[in-house]
């Protein structure tokens, strides 16, 4: 099994003060394994992107840590955390609007080199070439200006423009929304094939979630701030474990099998996720809720097969009696 | 099958700029009978907007209509824009979900007081009411209490639930749809398309639902008519549209699906610019199987089934060996 | 391209910037271009309040001056004091305005509050303190107007820095490690400029007849400096009967006044677009 390149252990982010705030991210837990593409799934408002922030260290964790190649990341205001956490690096789920309207795209480019203090304008030169070639862009995009790329090339420069920096863990939010579905596959693609010739490891942020299952080696079901479920995608996709997992995978409209199959509908509307509130996320419109679901919390407990699942039914079916976590 | 209840034959629209014409739509052909569920299905640029906004009456002054006609209920809508009963017919037989709930309800006064007021200068008395039972029916809770509160007080799906709610007062005769589920996190998209489901099932109405997503269109549509660059390219029952699709974009656009191939699949090329749309077949240039033919002259419907329609001559040929010829 | 593109497209726009490259080129070209340079200063009673000849096309003051000569050398003055308050004005505002804007916090508070305070204060009437308070000179004229004119510059450059500095480029350069005054000079400074300019051009129709104001009310040049706003105060005891004495002057200050406002009209409406449609 490859090493882990990014361990979070139990970290927690919370806006806001105790009582009145939002847990946006609690008590995750996950590693993301080198050269690996992994999944973070989860509907508005399930903290995705804030984990994000928090791996990146543009967001200081109340509590928990997280470490890069075994190496523990201090908390450190965004500034510092983010010279410290160079190898990781973020594309922005609107790459034409992260590029300065004012600025060419080689200009953009270049940019991030000097800021990282590249001084030979041969080296920023190679490396730009270097990069373009691997996107799939030729240099005669490094004169236009942002407005002037379609959405594809806007990807691929925002793709590029992390690149030249030369990063180990490239995080991607929702690098497919807004693109049509035509387009999209250029996009995934060149995500493949960048893992294979640079060597690098992907955090993929996404609520496409049959883009996700093909894509991805192992991925992340968050739910109001928790991870509910983890594990191979094929395997969480083929045998969902947690009941949210299940009913958001029925949630997803099919071109194949069976149309309008009777499906397990969701109800009501989610909750906001309150600091210390105690039970699980879950439990106001799970169809398997117990008792003790809103008593405590369930922990990410491993059901075998690496997969780890945050479910009191699950880890202890009915008639089982007492619980685990 | 009944007389239709909308026609849309052969409509060409030109938008002009101050230097060329647009044609955004060529020769579009899309047909609702009553009480039955249309899907439109297309990428940017297909001209699924422009359609809705010709139906509607909503089109700039800078459109013209170059050939073709929209018929409601055997009356051009065409020829009656501008007057009293066209906008009789927009306001009582024609209803309209958009595809933001938010921007179509005004922040600084409640819910009530707007779908009130628009209900009760077209129905009188017994509107209220009637909105009551549309708002159970969408089974939003405490209908009454809904009335009160302002939007911002509601989630995305639960507006889109007002709004659906609201055109549905009216008693219209056709709904119309705009990417209604396109804002909406996946569980919330499958529970408004339940109760949009269940609702046309009830009332009999009938729905044009417009979508770039198959599976969303799939789940909620019997008929599907497939767009490109403006162009109606087939139209099929919706079974038969993703399980058997002739023509060849339809083809490449499902292969597109994450789930329908190996890898992930695009289309090679780019959409047809309106403002210098190739000849024939709009896509043609784009088309693996084309021949001169195609962008001599735009081709005629075929019909290889009494219910399909589709514009390509060559719409048996498979497009894999042709690919590798 | 750009330029043929926006005088094409605005008529009144136009007609502003032909007005004002007008007056740039007599502000510029002025001692050369006068008819006669003795005779707008040389005094020449005889002459006084002659009306508009062949000889003097707009008439002569009460002191027997050429009253067009004067206008034309009055230019470059009137130009002049409006780009240097303008100018000092903007860098002192917008440096303001754009390190309110970003870096937020107590320092922010504290730097628009200060904004406000001058804000409050009427801008003639400050002006007009000041201008006692020191000798009546151009200089006089420029301090007390750059110093009432520049919250008008901070309070745009902070509301576009605002702007901006929440657009996800800025978040962008953040995390791939950009240092603040990178992000501030090479960036936020470039977006924020279009509002500038827009501010500056009719800040400049708007400092002239200030300007002229002060000098007016006899704060600004000293005699015998050309100044439409001494011509037109100097003017007033011979109304009705030397028209021509009040009346060119006045047309001066309108036309110029009139052509920056349209420019900086059409250059708004110019601008905006352009840039929501790139965005």
């Amino acid at each position: 099994m490859p090493d882990p390149i990014i361990e979070c252990q139990d970290v927690s982010v919370h806006f806001g003060k105790k009582g009145v705030g939002v847990a946006a991210v609690s008590e995750v837990t996950l590693d993301v394994r080198e050269n690996e593409i992994f999944g973070v799934v989860g509907e508005s408002g399930s903290g995705k992107s804030t984990l994000a922030r928090a791996i990146l260290g543009l967001q200081t964790p109340v509590s928990g840590a997280i470490s890069l190649e075994g190496r523990g990341l201090d908390p450190l205001p965004p500034k510092m955390a983010r010279q410290d956490r160079a190898k990781i690096q973020y594309v922005h789920q609107d790459s034409g609007a992260a590029l300065d309207p004012w600025w060419s795209v080689g200009s953009s480019l270049e940019e991030g080199l000097i800021v990282h203090g590249v001084r030979s304008a041969d080296e920023r030169h190679r490396r730009i070439e270097r990069v373009l070639d691997a996107v799939g862009l030729n240099e005669s995009f490094l004169d236009r200006y942002p407005h002037e790329l379609s959405g594809g090339q806007q990807r691929r420069i925002g793709l590029a423009r992390i690149l030249v920096l030369e990063p180990q863990v490239v995080i991607l939010d929702e690098p497919t929304s807004g693109l049509d579905v035509s387009v999209q596959a250029a996009v995934l693609n060149l995500i493949l094939e960048l893992r294979a010739k640079l060597n690098l490891t992907f955090i993929f942020i996404s609520h496409d979630l049959a883009v996700v299952h093909k894509l991805c080696d192992r991925l992340a079901v968050m739910h109001l701030g928790h991870v509910v479920e983890l594990g191979e995608s094929d395997e969480v996709f083929s045998s969902p474990a947690h009941p949210y997992t299940k009913s958001l995978l029925d949630s997803v409209p099919r071109l194949d099998g069976p149309p309008r199959e009777v499906r397990l509908r969701l109800k009501g509307e989610p909750p906001k996720a309150s600091i210390g509130a105690v039970g699980c996320s879950y439990c106001y419109r799970c169809p398997k809720v117990r008792q003790d679901c809103s008593a405590a919390t369930p922990v990410l407990a491993d059901i075998g097969d690496g997969r780890r699942v945050a479910c009191f039914a699950v880890h202890a079916p009915a008639g089982d009696g007492m619980n685990r976590g | 099958m009944s007389d239709p209840l909308l026609t849309i034959r052969d409509l060409s629209i030109d938008i002009e700029t101050p230097t060329v014409a647009a044609k955004v739509i060529d020769h579009a052909n899309v047909q609702v009978h009553l009480g039955e569920t249309v899907g439109i299905v297309g990428e940017s640029g297909c001209g699924k907007t422009t359609l809705l906004k010709a139906i509607l009456g909503i089109l700039p002054k800078t459109a013209v209509c170059r050939s073709g006609e929209i018929l409601f209920e055997g009356r051009s809508l065409l020829d009656l824009w501008g007057t009293e009963e066209s906008r009789r017919i927009r306001s009582c037989d024609i209803g309209f979900i958009p595809q933001d709930p938010y921007l179509s309800l005004n922040p600084a006064f409640t819910v009530g007081r707007q779908l009130n007021e628009s209900l009760l200068e077209l129905t009188g008395q017994g509107a209220y009411a009637e909105l009551l039972r549309m708002l159970r029916a969408v089974q939003l809770p405490d209908p009454e209490g809904v009335l009160e509160r302002y939007p911002h007080q509601f989630s995305g799906g639960q507006r889109q639930r007002l709004l659906i709610a609201a055109a549905l007062a009216r008693r219209p005769k056709l709904l119309i749809a705009d990417e209604p589920t396109t804002a909406l996190d996946v569980t919330t998209q499958s529970e408004i398309l339940e109760v949009m489901r269940e609702l046309a099932n009830e009332t009999g109405v009938a729905m044009l639902f417009v979508s770039h997503d198959l599976g969303v269109i799939r789940s909620i549509c019997d008929r599907v008519t497939v767009m490109y660059a403006g162009q109606s390219v087939e139209t099929a029952p919706a079974d038969a549209l993703v399980n058997a699709p002739k023509h060849p974009y339809t083809r490449m656009l499902l292969n597109c699906h994450p789930g329908r191939s190996h890898g992930f699949k695009g289309i090679p090329g780019q959409v047809a610019s309106p403002l210098d749309p190739p000849p024939g077949c709009r896509f043609s240039p784009r088309c693996p199987i084309a021949i001169a033919e195609c962008s001599r002259r735009r081709p005629q419907p075929l019909h290889p089934s009494p219910s399909q329609e589709v514009s390509c001559p060559r719409y048996e040929i498979d497009l894999e060996t042709a690919a590798d010829a | 391209m750009l330029i043929k593109d926006f005088l094409s497209r605005n008529s009144a726009g136009m007609i502003g910037a032909v007005l004002v490259v007008l007056a740039c080129l007599v502000g510029i070209s002025g001692p050369w271009i006068v008819p006669d340079p003795d005779a707008a200063f040389q005094t020449d009673i005889v002459n006084r309040l002659r009306p508009p000849s062949m000889e003097a096309w707009m008439g002569t003051d009460h002191l027997g001056r050429d009253v067009f000569s004067r206008i034309i050398l009055g230019t470059r003055g009137a130009l002049g004091v409006a780009f240097i308050v303008v100018a000092a004005s903007m860098i002192l505002g917008v440096t303001v305005g754009t390190i309110a804007g970003y870096e937020g916090g107590v320092l922010s508070a504290i730097l628009m509050r200060i904004t406000d305070v001058f804000l409050a204060v009427p801008q003639l009437i400050l002006a007009l303190a000041l201008a006692q308070l020191l000798k009546p000179s151009y200089l006089t004229v420029v301090v007390a107007l750059s110093l009432t004119y520049w919250p008008f510059f901070a309070r745009t450059a902070y509301a576009e820095t605002k702007r901006i500095a929440s657009g996800l480029f800025v978040e962008a350069l953040f995390s791939i490690g950009a240092s603040r005054r990178r992000i501030l000079c090479y960036h936020v400074l470039p977006n924020i400029a279009p509002a500038i300019i827009v501010r500056a051009t009719i800040g400049i129709g708007f400092v002239i007849l200030t300007a002229a104001v002060l000098s007016f009310l006899g704060m600004g040049a000293p005699p015998p400096t050309p100044d439409w706003g001494v011509a037109v105060a100097e003017s007033r005891q011979f109304l009705p009967e030397a028209w021509w004495f009040a009346l060119f002057p006045g047309i001066a200050i309108y036309l110029v006044v009139l052509g920056f406002n349209l420019l900086g009209d059409a250059l708004r409406d110019f601008v905006d677009p352009r840039i929501r449609r790139s965005s």
